[in-house]
């Protein structure tokens, strides 16, 4: 169908952000095509080396799996910042992710636990890390008549990990004026063997700052101290590109990285040390 | 004051509102429910430019679109000047001049909604663009492009008492201010529409309105047509604070309706409501205040200016605070108003209160904090008690008289019974703020100065106390009237045309009534929307209707009242001097004797009158006989709360921990009413404290952020909902009851409590709204 | 036309897809206890239940409705015969205006079916996803702790029945 409608065509999944951009004469509904009857792309699955979210699973959905895995448990922590619990019945997490705002609040998090999107075209499936999904202001990787199937985080056969994520916002519901996350894997040894910081709201793609891993990666994470989060915190804020606009200026974005970076690196840590 | 002797039975008791039922089950009808068979639907064109005329409109395309009923410009109105309440207002209701982006410019009627919106984008307009100013300071200079004929700025409104030289003189400590105030939003819960239909040479509006008669006189001023042929049917607001008085979409859908002669509503958007109609004004105060080494304020030296935007027309805000402060030895005061090519400003609740007030707040604080006193005791040292003089000489300039010749020009047998003119009347700040702070402990929990009282890594603790005060009411604009009605099956009904706008107005005028006539709350009805039945009245702003309102009410059912017991002495009981009998559960009886024999229920005396005597009355219609006394000289609301906060240093978010609200607004008509006009005041100001604000494009003025996911509400979680209110119930010598009005004194302390207490969480003061940017800004900049 | 499951009856409705569900109720059946203010899922007035779960009706098509229980507050209780959620609103006065009123108290509904026995401060972040402009949030907040006490009772005499 998408693919005799060509690019006027959208795909509609929970719709929260589409009927929005109906109401403003963005799109036209005659070239919707609903997705909503695809309930078998509704699903959370952990396995041992991923975790598994369909694209059509809602973020109410998400928000309650926080039992089944500790990565889970910091998605729905992520999830109830979203909107308002009675638009998370609605929208879903491959929804959130097409939309692709700069400021959403799962982005920054799959794109630190290095989750992959998997996107069924017609000739079968390719996965494209999250970080390459995103490609600027609601525009992702899909191409003609592809859609997203799943997000797949992958998760460590050795070791543990532990994502963080921080964001400022003005009232308990709101958009972020800017955010990060970051995620830490450890060996067994409690050695840091990976670590990634995503920023969201500083650019228009989630930024992965890879200068934000150096003061961590390799260290116990007994020896990470104040000055080394500090430190990943300050080489986050070099990478990030803010702008100015209604809901905060560049500089305070800028200085917001350093504090949430930092912020969200100690979160994994308790994490890590249970 | 002593305590009121008389026990009530209907007033201070915590009854549920009249229309809860309605309210929960979603059946109260608001104007957006309205609907009229063969109802057409209109849409306005707006301005896209801040201050353009049109040079040439040319409608045809958009009337040649099917469905289009017709379309209004400004060549079919009529070029009269029309004000809103409060000079909110003042312009015609189209000229063909856009003065701010959004302002009303033509509209259109057709079959639906949307056909009209298409219609709107076939009208061709060419504008001729003028010179535009956006900036209040620039649009006072000389060369400023001038918005008005009456010119940007006018002459600004002055008090002044003692000496100022005198007073900086004596002062042994001095302090100055500059601070700038963002705009803050009604931004309204629930949409506003109005819906108009022409019978003739009649019209009939429904729209939610807080001030029906107003939008009545405003129809009469714009349209020409006399007041008789105009019926507002005024429906509940949602949330208004000041927003839906009488406003230009409303008579813009008259006109329309007029000219299609068909029935129209307009519905304004979201948007619309956010972005078109009015707003706070933007606010500047620069100041100096002084006081001695023992913390006796000497001098209070205040140069203020607000924006009114398009076509606003106010220049006395706030000078309540003026009167709560007014121990100050010498103080000069001046407020300057000034046009400039943004959204109309008008006035929001607690307007000035929340700016200039808390300016004076600050200044106040600030020299508390230099001579080392606590913000209680400064509070209770500088603030009036019952009997002071009232500085705010507002009257005398109204009547363009001195005060002296204003009290001769009175009857003396009409002020023989008021009080004390140009003083207090009842009430203070000193036994809230006393009460508050025990319930607060704040003895406890205040640590001094810029002193956190806890620290928890990046976050700091403090506390804060802010006061507020209020008129309540005014009279300048006309007399608010009211009228209760017996009918003869002994029900009664009361008329008075205010606002229902949450503030329980429909319940609280019923409990005057019923306490008055001796019923019980659910024998009175009550309308308040129709202006073809109620008198002319202010309306429900400036903190009235308790009090003015109230008062009339009260009258109207006392006038009633000695009707009914005139009669049912001479049909009942020979005779006697009506003080001989009295009223219970809607009995008559001898005074004393309730479980008497010899009583008879309203229906009884009334249907006695029109069994025997053919021709006299069946109903009773009670009035006020004499004007209420001109409260605005004496009578004050007054605020204090407390909060504690949260502050992160690191990122400038501040939480609301803690609040602790005292009012005193006398006597206590409705205690769980009157905890929900607190409480939503508090949190109203602690909104505007901390995120609300609107964002002007810098250079259009067009408003950035006419929608809720960027103009930040509180929300549930972001107000400590163990929230406390708490009442001291100074009787008033002359409000119904000892009752006096509530609505805007709690806004203005909220948001001084919160300013004080992030200064003591941080050691810096911030201006208003204290977003986290800036509260990260002050904190850069004071290191 | 299509059918709509709404308050226990099945009505019919012009199902054009581009209607929103709060529009439909509203307009076509007279449901305006459904009531829009900002449109945008930011203010939760037009909250209705959908199989229980709450949902922003301004954010969803008429068609994606179909199929589903659609409950309005005209469908939980009448001015003659309360439910227990809005009989608490009454008591507590959880509303000035009222506007938001039906949304917060349908939030409420989905939310005590989830959470009996909430803590005040659950009960506040859950009635976050509505505004109410007047500022009525404690009571808010004491209406539906109210409301949850009155349902387990409810429960209990059931119960034990």
């Amino acid at each position: 169908m998408k693919s005799q409608m060509g690019d006027r065509a959208k795909f509609w999944a929970g719709g929260t952000d589409m009927v929005l951009l109906w109401q403003r004469g963005e799109i036209d509904l005659d070239h919707c095509i609903d997705l909503r009857h695809l309930g078998e792309l509704d699903y959370i699955s952990v396995e041992d080396d991923s975790i598994s979210i369909g694209a059509m699973c809602s973020l109410s959905a998400l928000e309650r799996s926080a039992d089944e895995h500790h990565l889970l448990a910091t998605l729905s922590e992520i999830t109830k910042l979203m909107c308002t619990p009675q638009t998370r019945t609605l929208a879903t997490v491959g929804g959130n992710m097409c939309n692709a705002s700069p400021a959403a609040d799962l982005s920054p998090a799959f794109v630190a636990m290095d989750a992959e999107a998997i996107i069924l075209g017609d000739a079968g499936e390719r996965r494209v890390s999250m970080f390459e999904f995103f490609e600027g202001v609601n525009k992702t990787a899909l191409r003609g008549n592809e859609l997203l199937k799943e997000i797949s985080i992958p998760l460590p056969v050795a070791g543990n990990i532990a994502a963080g994520y921080r964001r400022i916002d003005r009232t308990v519901v709101d958009i972020a004026l800017v955010n990060a996350s970051s995620a830490l894997t450890v060996d067994a040894s409690g050695k840091i063997t990976k670590a990634t910081v995503a920023l969201g709201a500083v650019a228009p793609v989630i930024v992965r700052s890879e200068v934000a891993a150096v003061p961590l990666v390799g260290r116990s994470l007994d020896a990470l101290d104040d000055a080394a989060l500090a430190a990943s915190g300050e080489a986050a804020a070099g990478d990030a590109k803010p702008i100015s606009d209604v809901r905060a200026s560049a500089d305070y974005r800028r200085d917001m990285v350093k504090v949430m970076v930092r912020r969200s690196l100690a979160d994994c840590i308790e994490q890590l040390k249970g | 004051m002593g305590k009121m002797e008389r026990k009530f039975s209907v007033v201070g008791k915590g009854a549920h509102v009249k229309d809860a039922r309605e309210k929960v089950t979603g059946s109260l009808k608001y104007a957006v429910d309205m609907k009229l068979q063969n109802m057409a639907y209109g849409k306005i064109l707006r301005c896209p430019h801040p201050h353009a005329k049109i040079a040439k409109i040319d409608t045809s395309k958009a009337e040649a679109l099917p469905g289009v009923l017709g379309v209004l410009t400004h060549e079919d109105v009529p070029q009269n000047d029309w004000e809103s309440a409060w000079f909110n207002y003042r312009g015609k209701v189209l000229d063909g001049i856009g003065r701010f982006v959004g302002d009303d410019m033509a509209a259109v009627a057709a079959q639906t909604e949307q056909i009209a919106e298409r219609a709107l984008e076939l009208i061709e307009v060419e504008y001729e663009i003028l010179p535009h100013v956006l900036d209040m300071e620039e649009a006072r200079k000389g060369d400023a492009p001038q918005i008005r004929c009456e010119g940007n700025e006018r002459d600004p409104y002055e008090v002044k008492w003692g000496d100022v030289a005198k007073g900086e003189s004596e002062a042994d400590v001095t302090v100055e201010c500059d601070i700038s105030y963002e705009s803050q939003q009604y931004a309204p819960l629930g949409r506003n529409a109005c819906l108009a239909e022409w019978m003739g040479d009649k019209v009939t509006l429904w729209t939610s309105s807080q001030t029906p008669s107003e939008l009545r006189d405003g129809v009469h001023e714009a349209l020409g047509i006399p007041l008789s042929k105009i019926r507002v049917m005024a429906l509940p607001c949602g949330s208004s604070f000041g927003q839906w008085w009488s406003n230009n979409f409303m008579i813009v859908t008259v006109l329309l309706a007029k000219k299609i002669r068909q029935a129209v509503k307009i519905e304004l958007s979201n948007e619309e409501c956010m972005g078109t109609v009015k707003r706070r004004h933007l606010e500047r105060t620069r100041g100096k205040m002084g006081c001695t080494r023992d913390g006796e304020i000497t001098v209070a030296e205040i140069d203020h200016i607000i924006d009114n935007g398009g076509y606003g027309f106010k220049d006395d805000v706030g000078f309540f605070c003026v009167d709560m402060w007014g121990k100050a030895r010498n103080g000069h005061y001046a407020v300057h108003a000034i046009n400039t090519n943004l959204l109309t400003a008008g006035c929001m609740r607690g307007v000035g209160d929340c700016t200039l007030g808390a300016s004076v707040e600050r200044l106040a604080d600030r020299l508390a904090e230099k001579v080392g006193m606590d913000p209680v005791d400064f509070r209770i040292k500088n603030q009036i008690v019952a009997g002071d003089e009232l500085r705010m000489q507002h009257s005398r300039d109204n009547m363009k008289g001195d005060r002296d010749a204003y009290i001769a020009s009175i009857p003396p047998h009409l002020r023989k019974d008021w009080p004390e003119l140009f003083h207090l009347s009842a009430g203070g700040t000193r036994a809230i703020l006393e009460k508050g702070a025990e319930a607060f402990r704040w003895k406890q929990r205040w640590r001094g100065w810029a002193t956190p009282n806890r620290i928890d890594g990046p976050k700091r603790h403090g506390v804060g106390v802010g006061t507020g005060a209020h008129v309540c009411g005014v009279e300048f604009e006309g007399s608010s009237s009211s009228m209760v009605r017996i009918n003869p099956d002994g029900s009664a009904k009361v008329h008075c045309a205010v606002g229902r706008q949450g503030q329980g107005s429909e319940t609280t005028q019923s409990q005057v009534a019923a306490e008055e006539l001796g019923l019980s709350l659910d024998q009175i009805e009550i309308e308040t929307g129709d202006t073809d039945s109620c008198p002319w009245n202010h309306g429900s702003l400036a903190s009235s209707t308790m009090y003015r309102t109230g008062w009339a009410t009260r009258a109207a059912a006392n006038d009633a009242r000695r009707q009914l017991l005139e009669i049912a002495s001479r049909e009942f009981f020979d005779g006697v001097d009506i003080d001989e009998l009295e009223i219970t559960d809607g009995e008559v009886h001898p005074k004393g004797e309730p479980r008497s024999n010899r009583r008879f229920t309203f229906a009884q005396v009334l249907n006695e009158l029109r069994s025997e005597t053919l021709g006299q009355t069946s109903s009773i219609t009670g009035r006020p006989a004499v004007p209420m006394p001109p409260s605005t000289t004496f009578a004050r609301q007054f605020g204090a709360q407390f909060a504690e906060v949260e502050v992160d240093i690191e990122t400038g978010q501040i939480k609301l921990l803690d609040f602790v609200a005292v009012q005193d607004s006398g006597t206590v008509v409705n205690p769980q009413v009157l905890k929900n006009q607190v409480i939503g005041g508090a949190i109203c100001g602690a909104g505007f404290a901390i995120y609300e604000h609107l964002v002007f494009d810098e250079e259009t003025g067009a408003i950035k952020n006419a929608n809720l996911l960027d103009y930040k509400l509180l929300r549930c979680a972001d107000f400590p909902h163990q929230a406390q209110v708490l009442f001291e119930e100074a009787p008033d010598p002359v409000g119904p009851f000892g009752a006096r009005g509530a609505g805007e004194s709690p806004i203005a302390a909220g948001i001084s409590a919160v300013a004080q207490a992030v200064h003591n969480a941080t050691g810096v003061w911030v201006d208003m709204p204290m977003t986290p940017e800036r509260v990260i800004r002050a904190l850069a900049q004071a290191h | 036309m299509a059918t709509l499951k709404v308050n226990n009856r099945a009505l019919e409705v012009d199902s054009r897809p581009d209607r929103t569900l709060a529009d439909v109720l509203r307009n076509d059946l007279g449901l305006i206890g459904v009531r829009v203010s900002c449109s945008e899922g930011e203010c939760g007035s037009c909250t209705v239940l959908v199989d229980g779960e709450p949902h922003t009706s301004c954010l969803m098509l008429v068609n994606q409705a179909e199929g589903h229980e659609i409950t309005t507050i005209e469908g939980i209780g009448t001015t003659d015969d309360l439910h227990p959620i809005q009989q608490a609103f009454v008591e507590e006065q959880g509303f000035q205006c009222a506007f938001c009123t039906p949304g917060f108290i349908l939030s409420a509904k989905a939310f005590l079916a989830e959470n009996p026995n909430p803590t005040a401060d659950e009960a506040a972040v859950a009635m976050s996803g509505n505004i109410c402009r007047c500022g009525a949030y404690p009571y808010i907040v004491r209406s539906v702790l109210n409301a949850a006490e009155k349902l387990r009772n409810e429960a209990g005499t059931q119960a034990a029945e």
